[in-house]
């Protein structure tokens, strides 16, 4: 099995099958994270494309030498805050009228499971953050990296990235815990 | 990228499992690398497209007679010295 700097060697020659195989190993990594901080399956689709055509596009300056999980990471980052800003505006009052219109069936057993109450609730609860302690939320908890890896990938310091995930996680566990549900208060991004 | 980190609050181990079991019930398009291979082939094409022009227009000032002059000529001959010329006039105008 080739390495990725193989690969990425490869796709800088223009060899499109290197893209798919960098794509077959890396993608739940970009998924994951477009999932968490957006929440859409759909757009974390559209995004997973996004981010590997921009690393065919631009694979002359990925450092092979260099681990490519940062990059990914960073792309999608960048990608997803491109996205949400484009898109923050119309879709949430969209989406609540969409659940308001759907509220009668969305209250029937058949349709509403104790799990599915669960993810709508944790779903929610990451919308309700503001979208920089999102991402840190996001790549803390699901993807496992450390306040120093955050840092470097977002070129933030630790310190700010610190700051991030302690409001990003008072405001889940108050949204959580208290049951706060539909009233969100502000978040202040304190840096 | 591996590295676990200290989540030893019972809040945190909690919202750390909720967060992974969330993510995992979603799974990424089955058809992804057909799509991507098929746009990035696309690109491929479109960025052959793209030419560089061909010619090189020179614009000269003859101050004696107050008019322009212009000159075309294939960017195969183009010079260095032109760049300068131009460089020259610009600044001296």
């Amino acid at each position: 099995m080739l390495t990725d700097r193989e690969l990425v060697l490869q796709l800088q020659k223009g060899d499109l099958n290197a893209l798919g195989d960098l794509f077959d190993r890396h993608q739940r990594l970009v998924f994951r994270t477009a999932v968490g901080i957006t929440g859409d399956e759909q757009v974390a689709s559209d995004l997973l494309q996004d981010v590997f055509l921009r690393m065919h596009r631009f694979a002359h300056h990925i450092d092979p030498d260099r681990p490519l999980e940062p990059w990914l990471y960073r792309t999608t980052a960048n990608l997803t805050y491109t996205w949400m800003k484009r898109h923050n505006r119309w879709l949430r009052p969209l989406e609540d009228v969409a659940e308001w219109l759907a509220g009668s069936k969305k209250q029937s057993p058949v349709y509403l499971t104790e799990a599915d109450e669960e993810w709508k609730d944790i779903k929610k609860a990451i919308a309700s953050l503001s979208l920089q302690q999102r991402v840190v939320v996001v790549l803390y908890y699901i993807n496992d990296l450390s306040l120093q890896e955050i840092s470097e990938i977002l070129d933030v310091p630790v310190g700010t990235i610190k700051s991030r995930l302690f409001y990003g996680r008072q405001a889940l566990k108050k949204y959580l815990e208290t049951g706060n549900k539909g009233q969100v208060e502000a978040n202040y991004e304190f840096t | 990228m591996n590295s676990r980190n200290l989540k030893d609050d019972v809040f945190d181990l909690s919202l750390d499992r909720s967060l992974k079991n969330w993510v995992d019930r979603k799974n990424p398009p089955a058809d992804g690398r057909t799509k991507l291979l098929k746009a990035a082939a696309q690109q491929n094409r479109s960025f052959s497209r793209v030419k560089l022009p061909k010619i090189n227009i020179e614009w000269f000032l003859n101050l004696n007679e107050i008019r322009c002059e212009y000159q075309i000529r294939p960017i195969d001959n183009y010079l260095f010295e032109h760049m300068d010329f131009l460089k020259t006039t610009m600044a001296f105008l």
